[in-house]
């Protein structure tokens, strides 16, 4: 559970369980990367292999944290998961242009 | 936290939400398939599962995901739950049980094919709740957008908010919006994160986020807010008609519950902690133990008080008997637990042995809020179970002979509980073939245990079938029929200072009564003397105190123009002393049967501390124990149950004796 968030120039990656259960931990290590590397502008959430409303509020708070710090924080690679997620909340504003947004259903 | 001390904790609370999980499952194998059951079900998969992610136990965690993915498939409505799905389900709670008992080192918990049994049985599930899904599925995506549905949509504008603690509660608000999806069409999401505080503010497992939907569906304004109702009294919900379909940017909602959040998670959390608590099992024994030596030392004190004739001293001593009498009462009523948990525990029983055997049986349970002590609770559970299966097995006829009959197809086995001067009596009944009394007699006199030329009653008949190696099953089954197990159903009640009978009418069904005393620790009692020994009797089994009058020679006397049987406790005992002037009967009663005790002397209530009796008095009849008197004298607890059988079975078999010779003649 200790190494679940990590940097790469420049991003910052997640593994795992973005979940209620692991949310704790996870908010004070991500919001210590963000700080602690002022370049990184990108979660990379490939390997995130389970999100809930708890961690979805943590990319939320991230994002906000982001902002304050003058950095406009988004999403690299959602894994399955995240994306499904996203779409449901109309959140896919969140991703990185990088990704192909797919068009929603009329 | 230390978490290995917060395991077992782990463990307990697995117990009980698999029990829980149990009684869902079983619930709609009985075709009760609510959303609000399988809800509880899944549910009790996400909290295990999330617990063991707490701890690391990636085995359980991962299983238990499958599981969990399942029931959500079933939850959305994308797999339904037939019988088949039940008993997966069941296999798979099995699992986790023995999962779980393998970090505890339970018996088979190193069962090297448990992991192959895992794969196995997941293997299973998917292919089940697969199979299906796929099936479904392309009816979700392809044709489900309801446009061709000639149903009348409406839109609907849904606003949310969710209580701050429903993500510790277990829930994914995020779940209900996906549940909206299975009738309906979302059209717009928004959502409302203002109520989220700064950042190094956050509290990550506090939920801050709400939701407004625009949501368009056939269904009315209940059926949407049913897909709630799991958090019903944890969110605040507004469902309006008629919805723009634009998203609107929310900022009203912000100071209002940004301000209240904090304070109503407090008082959340202070009523949760407030209703139940968990006590180690042994603490509570070491204070019931501490009681019942509080006891002794205050009987002991106010025996001296009376001696030395104080009676200031006298006062203060019996204010402080009062005060120990209710401390016993409270500690003893810590023990007591309902009946119902054991009961609950059999209908995956009756439901796994009646789909071996192929019949149809309903379980019935009545009185299951009665309550008895804990430690009695957990050893009735095997001779219970055993009786049931007992009751399925031979009891119950195949569902042919049943019609043949006139009987309904399908059995019913009943599990019934009640209070009973003192003891808590269960009585395990089936309305199947009953129990064939002449073979079973011609079986005892063929293994000589009964002698072949006297009558005997119905309940010396039935008791026969507590014998080791009884039996006159036809046919043995892997279930029961071998004979073992009734003498040690006997023998397991009999240790709990318990009895047991039978009633079975041919025909039209057995009922096994187990009585048992209601605690094993302490009792009210009553204090007699014969010649210079004390003894007790609990409290409960006394009807009445008579002046002793019979003629010499009679073992019954008149009470009020009945017959009562009594015995003369002097010569159970060979007390040699002369017997006191004035005697009296003391009326007991056990299982509907009254009988007088002979005694020389009452000497009035007293709480009793039960202390077991030592090996060498293993054997000795009409004792269940002992206990220690206020002035360190023993006195012995007599066993009543013994005793009114002693007495009733002399007068029971004369009875029948001139019976048999008026017969004969």
């Amino acid at each position: 559970m200790n190494d679940q968030v990590r940097y790469e120039h420049p991003r910052v990656h997640v593994d795992g369980e973005m979940t209620v259960y692991t949310c704790g931990e996870l908010k004070r290590q991500l919001l210590a990367h963000l700080t602690e590397h002022g370049d990184a502008t990108e979660l990379e959430l490939s390997r995130v292999t389970e999100i809930d409303t708890a961690g979805l509020q943590i990319l939320l708070t991230a994002r906000r944290h982001a902002g304050e710090l003058g950095r406009e924080m988004r999403v690299a690679n959602p894994s399955g998961a995240v994306l499904e997620v996203l779409e449901l909340c109309r959140l896919t504003d969140l991703l990185a242009g990088s990704v192909p947004v797919p068009a929603e259903a009329p | 936290m230390n978490l290995d001390d917060a395991l077992p904790g782990f463990i307990a609370e697995c117990a009980d939400l698999l029990r829980e999980m149990e009684t869902g499952l079983l619930d709609c194998a009985c075709g009760a398939h609510d959303a609000e059951t399988i809800n509880s079900i899944f549910r009790v998969a996400h909290t295990i599962k999330g617990s063991a992610g707490l701890f690391g136990l990636d085995a359980i965690v991962e299983f238990v995901h499958v599981v969990e993915t399942a029931l959500d498939a079933v939850r959305l409505g994308r797999v339904s739950m037939t019988e088949e799905l039940v008993a997966l389900l069941l296999r798979c709670k099995d699992h986790i049980e023995s999962l779980v008992g393998r970090i505890t080192g339970a018996d088979g918990a190193d069962d090297p094919l448990l992991d192959a049994r895992g794969v196995e049985i997941l293997a299973a599930l998917k292919q089940a709740t697969g199979a299906k899904e796929s099936g479904k599925v392309q009816m979700g995506s392809g044709g489900a957008t309801p446009a061709a549905s000639p149903e009348k949509t409406e839109d609907w504008r849904i606003c949310v908010r969710f209580g701050p603690d429903v993500l510790t509660s277990g829930m994914d608000p995020l779940g209900f919006i996906r549940y909206l999806k299975t009738f309906g069409e979302i059209l717009a999401v928004a959502v409302l994160e203002e109520a989220l505080p700064p950042p190094p503010d956050m509290q990550p497992e506090i939920c801050y986020l709400g939701f407004e939907i625009d949501f368009r569906t056939a269904a009315d304004q209940a059926r949407i807010e049913a897909a709630f109702e799991f958090v019903r009294e944890d969110c605040t919900l507004t469902v309006s008609a008629g919805a723009p379909s634009v998203t609107v940017a929310p900022t009203a909602a912000r100071d209002s519950t940004s301000d209240s959040s904090p304070r109503k998670q407090l008082s959340a959390e202070g009523g949760a902690a407030a209703a139940t608590v968990r006590v180690d099992a042994a603490k509570l024994d070491y204070l019931i133990t501490r009681i019942g030596e509080l006891i002794i030392a205050a009987a002991g004190a106010n025996l001296l008080a009376r001696r030395a004739g104080n009676t200031e001293l006298e006062e203060s001593t019996s204010t402080l008997s009062g005060l120990v009498e209710q401390v016993r009462e409270g500690a003893l009523q810590l023990r007591m637990v309902k009946i119902g948990g054991t009961f609950s525990r059999f209908q995956r029983t009756v439901h796994d042995v009646s789909r071996e055997l192929g019949k149809e049986i309903r379980l019935v349970i009545r009185g299951e809020d009665t309550e008895l002590d804990k430690t009695v609770v957990e050893r009735i559970a095997d001779p219970l179970t055993h009786l049931v299966r007992n009751a399925i097995d031979h009891g119950i006829e195949p569902a042919e002979v049943r019609i043949a009959r006139g009987k309904p197809a399908a059995g019913t086995v009943t599990l019934n509980a009640y209070h009973d001067s003192g003891s808590i009596v269960i009585e395990v009944s089936d309305d199947g073939g009953g129990l064939k009394r002449e073979k079973i007699l011609s079986k005892a006199l063929e293994r000589g245990l009964a002698e072949a030329d006297r009558p005997f009653t119905d309940s010396e008949v039935f008791g026969f079938v507590f014998e080791a190696g009884f039996s006159t099953a036809e046919r043995v089954t892997n279930l029961s029929g071998r004979g073992v197990g009734m003498d040690v159903v006997k023998r397991n009640i009999t240790a709990l200072r318990g009895t047991v009978g039978i009633r079975s009418a041919e025909g039209s069904g057995t009922t096994v009564t187990v009585r048992l005393p209601l605690t094993l620790a302490i009792i009210n009692g009553f204090q007699v003397a014969v010649g210079k020994s004390s003894f007790v009797l609990p409290l409960d089994t006394i009807e009445e105190c008579v002046e002793f009058s019979a003629e010499d020679g009679h073992d019954f006397a008149n009470l009020r123009g009945g017959l009562l049987p009594f015995v003369r406790l002097r010569e159970i005992f060979g007390t040699s002393e002369p017997a006191a002037r004035r005697q009296s009967i003391v009326v007991v009663k056990h299982a509907g049967e009254r009988a007088g005790l002979v005694v020389d002397a009452l000497l009035g209530e007293f709480q009793t501390v039960i202390k077991p009796l030592g090996k060498l008095f293993r054997n000795v009849d009409c004792v269940s124990g002992s206990s220690i008197l206020g002035n360190g004298d023993v006195a012995l607890i007599l066993d009543v149950p013994a005793l009114v059988q002693q007495a009733t079975a002399g007068v029971q078999r004369r009875a029948a004796g001139a019976l048999g010779i008026q017969i004969g003649e």
